[in-house]
């Protein structure tokens, strides 16, 4: 005999369905995006004390930057930190003897960040032949630094330039320096703290004195050059603080 | 029409309906036979005419529509023809097996009085033996004693007046002679989520390929995201099945899943199938049962081919993007349903511009040889090729900043040389013999061979050369190559079903299965469009062997309590000959020479028991447990490792109500526990360990039938899926995508489907009835979690068919994405740099490939 409809049970099912629909939209997730601005902050003397007794004026200094990845790796190489927690793809000029201005907006996740990489201005992506200089580079370099040096009655105008360039492609000029912060929130902000009275500081100008030109170059093939890239990459790297 | 015709109608009603009511108790309580809807007189010729008698073997289809019509015993030519013209239109409720409505064979003989017709004999209830599934055997009936119908005195008197005297030699009982009852037998079900599609529901909506008729299990989501030449990526109850890695697929009982294949572990290619062959699609979601076997991870899906409609038919479309389809079934009439042949061809310009076209052909052919009452033999051949164009994936940035269209490619040489080529042949061979009571003897053998080769860059340029790291930059077009020989064979033996203890029923089966397959594979990195290799990542043979024993029984008590269940194991054996193996790197000393040769076997085992409680006819009440596992990849294994199999333990308790058919519905909650899980990944385009994962969540399904013409299915899936420990920090990798608690990226936590078809009689044009056919499909998608802790949208998806047939001619229209939605069929996230002159980013980003718009497909097709 056929039993009576029961709707009584099929609307218990309808009701279960129902509920399921309302935990649809329930899922847990792991980091989550973040955008916050970044910051130059420059360091430099108008007038500062070089090494064997230069004295420099600087009527010049203009330094590129970018782009910036930030890693959770000890290591920022671009073969141990594939993926970023953070970044700034452009490459933003930074007057050294202006103030704060800024360096755009890093993009990334929420999380710890322990180290970065970047370039200055001459980059050799995986996708370029040669390292290449970006348009804002200052004059196709990584640093450009002009004024006077003085010492007692020598007097020598100079044009110092700075080449960092990636040793290898795919690679970045800086691979790796060590930073440390941790993002929770779209209110961080990043200063980067760049030393320009370090790196003058570290450079003999005799080389410019014997320089036949005036103003003396001191390009890519001059100690200076050595000199300033050691500072700009080990001695007094830009350095990186995170705050509110 | 006269009053004589009319009374004789009448009576000849009344003689149906009452039979009908009075066959309504079959032998086999599960089987009911078909009854007459509407009928149509026959007129018969001018004249006068002698008495006589006319008997015709009618075929009723599922759908309750006569399908064929031949004379068995004979009037004359004349009123011959005007009798199997009449009975043409007659409609049927179809008969029905477990509530689901099957094919049916029946024998009406037909009274010639002087001037009129009245049939005889209605269709009356199948045999026990004649339903017994799955012979489908033609048995004679001998004529049953059954109550006169409900007369009322008009009937009676017209009763009197028209055919006395055939009353009077067939003792006044309606006699037939012989009724067959078509259909397999059904397989126990396992579980609340043991859900059987016929094809009323797997028709209700346009299915281009058999992968999408997946979609209407619950729980289901399917996409074809690398085209059309690619298997499709199943997501499934929680799991992200991949292209099979969690699903074991079985078409005809042969397994799909290929071991090992380089694209993906359990890779499946459901393309082999043509899709109107399928009459039935079988979904266990979970694992309870001990025939499933290797990647029944997240369930198992079984798909039964046979055509009903006998005859010949020829079927061509014509749609958007230039798509062509033909399609030819040869069902011969007198032959089993499983006997059959079709081969469908199919070529497309693919949506967007020109960048998926493809062409893909099939052919299926079954034939099912009786060897006697109770042997058969079912051949099956089936093969399969396709070769497509790829669009590939667009990062989602890009597309918002109009970078490049949402269903374009990158205009780049790397992206535009995507594409993918599969072909697939396969023969089997199955014996079945049925004994006594209930007990059964089948055995099959079955050999597979399948290519595949594909081109995909999912990451732009991002790849370093490991042959030669100096290379970098040439693009990440990865190719590559699977080839796989495999034979396998099965055989089970399952003893009669006697009394234990009085009151118990118990029954055994215990059965093998093994499979041996030889794999050759290659990964490489391909430069475009100069198609230079230039790096190596995989060049690796390799030789996998399953052998599975499994043993299931069952203990009933009367029909208020079943346990099923039992034990299977499988001995898996691993011989890899890995050709880049302990790879020496270009900056150290070559101390070696590469390659790496090893073996691995182990053993996976597992219990699965499903306890019913019917306490009533309506209501069932299931418990299930059970334990699946799926293989490794070959490649992982290390020299004698025992080889660790991903074992899944899967536990569901549900209530399923039935309403004689009319309706019924289902709720489940389960929870299933993988001891790894595999996640795609992108830069090496294939799966990666991601550690242990949980799954919990609630089905529900409604399936109603409230008229015959209307039938409709609705289920709603949640699942709460976690990863329970993903791999940790390393100093390479110091915040992986995936972190211990976070919800399992790509799988859609809510998926909701619902299917409905309406069939029946339109209009008349010339004496033929028009009938017609309108069924639509709707899917949703809630947001699918990301790594890195993004989402994609939800989605919303409508398919709909609409036909009209007049005899032998049908004309239908399919659209697919009616509302025209927006929509991406995969979205992943991770690093990628598409844009080879700007700077690129090192951040994961959201990558989408897009969904098909609306298409809309017009064909013609003969029924012959």
């Amino acid at each position: 005999m056929k039993p009576p409809p029961r709707p009584h049970m099929l609307s218990r099912v309808s009701a279960l369905l129902a509920a399921a629909l309302a935990f649809g939209a329930c899922v847990t997730s792991s980091q989550a995006e973040v955008s916050y601005p970044a910051y130059a902050r420059p360091i430099l003397a108008r007038t500062l004390l070089a090494q064997n007794g230069w004295t420099v004026s600087v009527s010049r200094a203009d330094v590129a930057f970018g782009p910036l990845y930030l890693c959770a790796a000890q290591s920022g190489s671009a073969t141990l930190c594939e993926t970023a927690v953070g970044e700034i793809l452009r490459v933003q000029r930074v007057d050294a003897l202006a103030g704060e201005q800024p360096l755009g907006a890093v993009r990334g996740l929420e999380g710890p960040i322990r180290s970065a990489g970047y370039d200055m201005g001459i980059t050799w992506f995986d996708t370029q032949t040669s390292a290449t200089p970006a348009a804002a580079a200052p004059d196709g370099h990584s640093v450009v630094v002009e004024g006077v040096a003085t010492r007692g009655a020598d007097t020598v105008p100079f044009r110092l330039v700075v080449d960092a360039v990636p040793q290898f492609q795919g690679q970045r000029a800086v691979p790796t320096t060590k930073a440390s912060g941790v993002v929770t929130s779209g209110d961080a902000r990043l200063d980067v703290t760049f030393d320009v009275t370090r790196w003058l500081a570290s450079v003999d100008f005799d080389e410019a004195l014997a320089r036949p030109e005036r103003p003396a170059v001191l390009d890519a093939t001059s100690t200076a050059h050595a000199t300033m890239l050691v500072a700009i990459k080990a001695l007094a790297p830009p350095k990186l603080t995170w705050g509110p | 029409m006269s009053a004589r015709t009319l009374r004789s109608a009448l009576v000849a009603l009344a003689l149906v309906s009452g039979a009908a009511r009075a066959g309504a108790q079959p032998p086999d309580a599960s089987t009911r036979p078909p009854a007459v809807r509407t009928r149509v007189e026959p007129s018969l010729p001018d004249g006068p005419r002698p008495a006589g008698r006319v008997e015709l073997a009618v075929l009723v289809e599922a759908s309750g529509e006569v399908s064929e019509v031949s004379v068995v015993a004979s009037a004359g030519a004349d009123i011959d023809r005007a009798v199997v013209d009449a009975v043409r239109k007659w409609v049927f409720e179809p008969a029905t097996r477990d509530g689901q409505p099957v094919r049916s064979r029946i024998r009406v003989p037909f009274v010639i009085a002087a001037r009129t017709a009245v049939p005889l004999a209605p269709p009356v209830s199948p045999t026990r033996q004649a339903a017994r599934p799955p012979l489908a055997a033609k048995a004679p009936v001998p004529a049953q004693k059954r109550p006169a119908p409900p007369a009322s005195p008009a009937d009676a008197k017209a009763d009197a007046d028209v055919a006395p005297d055939e009353e009077r030699e067939s003792g006044g009982e309606p006699q037939v002679e012989e009724v067959e009852v078509a259909g397999v037998a059904r397989k126990p079900s396992r579980a609340a989520s043991d859900f059987r599609l016929d094809t009323s529901i797997l028709g209700a909506a346009p299915r281009a390929n058999a992968g999408d008729m997946l979609a209407s299990a619950p729980g289901v989501y399917v996409a074809k995201p690398e085209g059309d030449a690619v298997a499709h990526r199943i997501y499934l109850r929680g799991f992200d099945a991949d292209h099979g890695q969690d699903v074991e697929l079985r078409v005809s009982g042969i397994p799909l899943n290929q071991s090992s294949h380089v694209h993906g572990q359990g890779y499946a290619d459901l393309g082999i199938i043509v899709p109107e062959v399928v009459r039935r699609l079988r979904v266990v979601e979970g694992v309870y049962d001990p025939r499933q076997g290797d990647f029944a991870v997240a369930g198992s899906a079984e798909f039964d081919l046979g055509v009903e409609e006998r005859g010949l038919l020829l079927k061509y479309g014509r749609g958007s993007f230039a798509t062509d389809r033909f399609l030819a079934i040869w069902a011969p009439r007198g032959q089993a349903a499983e006997t059959f042949g079709a081969v469908s061809v199919r070529s497309t310009d693919g949506f967007g511009p020109g960048l998926r076209g493809g062409l893909s052909g099939a052919t299926n052919v079954q034939y099912k040889l009786r060897l006697g009452r109770a042997e058969h033999l079912l051949l099956h051949a089936a093969a399969y090729g396709a070769r497509a164009n790829v669009a590939g994936v667009l990062r989602r940035d890009d597309v918002s900043a109009g970078k490049v269209d949402f269903y374009s490619a990158y205009a780049d040489p790397s992206a535009r040389a995507q594409s993918a080529a599969a072909s697939r042949v396969q023969v089997g061979v199955s014996f079945e013999r049925r004994l006594a009571e209930q007990a059964r003897v089948e055995a099959a053998v079955w050999f597979a061979q399948s290519d595949f080769r594909s081109r995909l860059n999912y990451t732009g340029y991002t790849q370093r050369s490991r042959i030669e790291p100096a290379w970098v930059g040439r693009g990440d077009l990865i190719e590559q190559s699977n080839a796989d020989t495999t034979f396998g064979a099965r055989a089970s033996y399952r003893s009669p079903r006697p009394r234990i203890l009085g009151l118990l029923r118990g029954q055994l089966e215990v059965g093998s299965e093994a499979k041996t397959s030889g794999i050759d594979q290659a990964q490489n990195l391909l430069r475009a469009p100069q198609n230079e290799t230039w790096d190596q990542r995989v060049d690796a043979a390799a030789r996998v062997t399953d052998i599975g024993v499994f043993a299931d029984g069952l203990l009933s008590y009367k029909r208020l309590a079943r346990l099923r269940g039992g034990l299977r194991a499988d001995a898996l054996f691993f011989d890899v000959d890995d050709r880049l193996g302990n790879f020496i790197p270009s900056f150290q000393k070559k101390t070696h020479i590469v390659g790496f040769r090893r073996t691995a076997a182990g053993v996976a085992w597992g219990p699965r028991a499903t306890l019913e409680l019917e306490p009533t006819r309506w209501l069932l009440g299931t418990v299930s447990y059970g334990e699946g596992f799926r293989s490794p990849q070959a490649r992982q294994l290390e020299e004698g490792e025992q080889a660790p199999f991903a074992k899944v333990k899967s536990y569901e308790a549900g209530v399923t109500v039935n309403d004689e058919g009319l309706a019924s519905g289902s709720v489940a909650v389960y929870e299933t526990r993988l001891s790894y899980d595999l996640a795609f990944d992108p830069q090496e385009g294939r799966l990666e360990r991601i550690g242990p994962t949980t799954r919990r969540g609630v089905v529900g399904v409604l399936r109603g039938k409230p008229t015959p013409f209307l039938d409709g299915m609705l289920s709603a899936t949640f699942v709460d899926a976690t990863l329970d420990s993903p791999p940790p920090p390393t100093p390479e990798n110091p915040t992986p995508p995936y972190v211990s608690g976070q919800s399992l990226p790509y799988v859609p936590p809510l998926v909701l489907r619902q299917d409905v078809a309406l069939h029946g009689r339109v209009f008349s044009l010339f004496d033929k009835d028009v009938t017609g056919r309108l069924g639509w499909g709707t899917t949703f998608l809630s947001p699918r979690p990301l790594p890195y802790g993004q989402s994609s949208a939800a989605v919303f998806l409508v398919d709909a068919l609409a036909s009209v047939r007049r005899d032998v001619v049908e004309l239908s229209l399919e659209a697919t994405n009616l509302l025209d939605t927006r929509w991406a069929q995969t979205e992943l996230a991770y690093v990628s740099n598409w844009d080879p002159t700007g700077v690129p980013s090192r951040l994961p980003s959201r990558h989408l490939t897009a969904g098909p718009p609306r298409a809309l497909l017009l064909s013609l097709t003969l029924h012959l």
